[in-house]
């Protein structure tokens, strides 16, 4: 195993140093990755992938109907798992030049924007363009499934469908419909890009984001509104009845509906997002790990994790069976009568960080 | 006592911080000087040729940005809060401590440890459940006519919250100190005239500073860099300086903004330290307090 590669740096005590090369070392070694299997370049060498993503029932779900098949059709491939997916993990690894991760789960955008530098291009064998929509296949990661915000209120305050919200202009409507709105402030689910569709934007036209017309928009509203810090957060918001109206991720609603929470999604246009899958760059298994890649992407592993996790799947040949509930707030199947628009990110990995500070500045003011 | 050593041959006493030095050193002294030097260098990109030079950019950005300055405003004030708040329920605690006998101290003991042996996750969703909107705090309140204050998602549930986990840190340095105090000297000024009250405050009360300083000096510092409270009770809105932090370094992965960020709060945290030092006694109160030492009126 490569030791962690020391700062060049004057010190004055070179016990500091030769304490921390210990200190790391005994780590390195205690979190021991190879475990005497090889790389993997070769299709029948034994390799052992180590996989990261959010951890819980997410990803258990993907050692059930991922990871476990694929080792049963190939024995030499094992799997080590962790979590968090920490981005900054994967810079400290990549700059140290001790990858031990080989897939990791990360925002598109972030991929997109450290394309190349923290995380490999990607060639996947086997992968069928036309099976996946627009702009989903990215050039550093995999959609390894597909998610969307939907837009749904409660009917305990509006019972009658015919005075209900109708479109997303009807959630900055505070006038027409008050009460209390719940989102979660992540940039990547297209919250802005809600904003500017709600203001007349058309959905060909959101990009580039006009930064300052969405917040504007989001301002004329910010007294009615509660950023709940996460998505678990929103949803204690939404099955409590505190909001009256919500943007929340399509699993979730799934679990407030399953819950008992009488919400109605409003199909007016729903922004789309994918989950990405990628590869640290310098990871010494690119190749196994591309080969997995390829498997997950396949129409049949993408209904298996849809039905298992309540997600989507990004294959679009993948039909997945849902329970009524899962059905009823499926943005990608038949109950949705409206329009969705993907979250372009590629853009947001060129405009990620100057948004981000500019949004934050907001939110915080 | 025969055996004389060379000069320049430190104590062997000094050996005995030897592993504690190794372990600081490497795990403590090391990042913090990467990231000290980081925050004063260019950024180079991974996998990119060139050479960091030295700048003040990452520092200037500090200042300008138009939110960092809030919200280190904000955590200072909500630290300020806290500590003032664990003090006025801290002090008349220690207090009674020195007071009750053996067994009774026991109990008062464990039940100011109670925070320490519960996970920090268990505490904290403790508290997320009682501030919910309709949780047991706010149906509380409302006896009171208060039922429509919010707690959860805003500031004064974190405070309220960060004032229960910190309290320990208050009471055991109290406790140290207030236990030291000679009672005899109020039995003194008693019978030179004082009334009670009085005598507290001209005798019980000075020697309790140091003490008093010690709790205050670990409640503030620790509230200051607070992160797990905030992040599940408080709200994206109203974030404190490590949610800030945070995100520098996980989503932003700017680790040069991070960097410099840290090593603003770590000296603004140290002026304030030294100033309470100067103000609230020695800051050798903190180890005697915890050593219970007895001091003498100054």
């Amino acid at each position: 195993m490569s030791h962690r590669a020391l700062p060049r740096r004057r010190l004055p005590l070179r016990l500091l140093a030769a304490a921390a090369a210990l200190a790391t070392a005994g780590t390195l070694a205690a979190c021991g990755g190879d475990s005497g299997a090889g790389t993997g370049a070769d299709e029948n060498e034994k390799v052992e992938l180590t996989y990261v993503s959010y951890g819980g029932t997410g990803q258990d779900g993907m050692i059930k109907n991922w990871q476990q098949p694929y080792t049963a059709l190939h024995p030499n491939v094992t799997f080590v798992n962790a979590s968090p997916p920490d981005a900054a993990q994967v810079k400290a690894q990549v700059q140290a030049g001790v990858v031990q991760w080989d897939l990791v789960s990360t925002a598109p955008w972030l991929a997109s924007q450290n394309c190349g530098t923290l995380y490999e291009k990607l060639t996947v064998p086997d992968v069928d363009p036309a099976q996946f929509g627009p702009g989903v296949l990215g050039e550093c990661h995999i959609p390894d499934f597909a998610y969307s915000l939907v837009f749904a209120y409660n009917a305990e305050k509006w019972p009658d469908p015919a005075t209900a919200p109708k479109s997303i202009k009807d959630f900055f409507d505070t006038a027409r419909f008050p009460g209390k709105r719940g989102v979660v402030p992540a940039l990547q689910d297209g919250i802005l890009e809600w904003a500017l569709m709600a203001d007349g934007v058309a959905p060909d036209q959101v990009y580039p984001v006009d930064v300052p017309r969405a917040l504007a928009k989001w301002e004329s509203i910010r007294s009615s509104t509660t950023w709940a810090a996460n998505v678990g957060a929103l949803l204690q918001l939404v099955t409590s009845k505190q909001v009256d109206m919500q943007i929340m991720v399509q699993a979730r609603n799934q679990a407030a509906l399953d819950a008992g929470a009488k919400i109605v999604p409003v199909w007016d246009i729903t922004m789309t997002s994918v989950d990405g899958l990628a590869i640290p760059k310098g990871s010494p298994k690119k190749a196994a790990a591309e080969r997995f890649m390829s498997f997950i992407l396949k129409p049949e592993q993408q209904q298996k994790i849809s039905e298992a996790i309540g997600v989507a799947p990004s294959n679009l040949l993948s039909k997945p069976n849902y329970t009524e509930n899962g059905a009823k707030i499926n943005t990608f199947g038949p109950a949705n009568t409206g329009k969705s628009v993907p979250v372009d990110a590629v853009w947001w990995g060129k405009n990620w960080n100057q948004i981000s500070a500019d949004f934050t500045k907001w939110l915080n003011a | 006592m025969t055996t004389s050593r060379p000069r320049w041959l430190p104590r062997p006493g000094w050996l005995l911080i030897v592993p504690a030095a190794l372990l600081l050193g490497g795990t403590l002294g090391m990042p913090l000087w990467q990231s000290f030097w980081r925050s004063v260098h260019t950024v180079v990109p991974v996998g990119e040729p060139g050479t960091a030079q030295l700048t003040l950019e990452h520092y200037r950005a500090l200042f300008t940005d138009g939110v960092t300055l809030r919200v280190l405003a904000r955590t200072g004030k909500a630290a300020a809060i806290v500590t003032v708040v664990a003090l006025l329920l801290g002090y008349p605690y220690a207090y009674l401590m020195t007071r009750v006998g053996a067994r009774a101290r026991s109990v008062l003991v464990v039940l100011v440890l109670m925070p320490f042996w519960t996970s920090a996750l268990a505490r904290n969703f403790g508290w997320l459940v009682l501030l919910y909107d309709g949780g047991l705090v706010q149906r509380f309140l409302g006896l009171f006519g208060l039922g429509d204050v919010v707690l959860y998602g805003t500031a004064t549930g974190v405070t309220l919250a960060m004032s229960q986990v910190l309290l320990p840190y208050m009471v055991l340095p109290l406790y140290s100190s207030l236990g030291g105090i000679d009672r005899r000297l109020l039995l003194a000024a008693r019978s030179l005239g004082s009334p009670p009250l009085v005598a507290f405050w001209k005798v019980y009360w000075p020697l309790s500073r140091g003490g008093v300083a010690a709790g205050m000096i670990l409640v503030f510092t620790l509230a200051c860099g607070f992160y797990v409270t905030p992040a599940l009770i408080g709200s994206p809105r109203e974030s404190l300086v490590a949610q800030l932090l945070g995100q520098r370094t996980t989503q932003l992965l700017d680790f040069a903004g991070a960097g410099a960020l840290g090593t603003l709060v770590l000296v603004v945290t140290l002026v304030l330290v030294a100033w309470a030092n100067r103000v609230g006694g020695s800051m050798a109160t903190i180890g005697a307090g915890f050593a219970g030492q007895t001091r003498s009126a100054r």
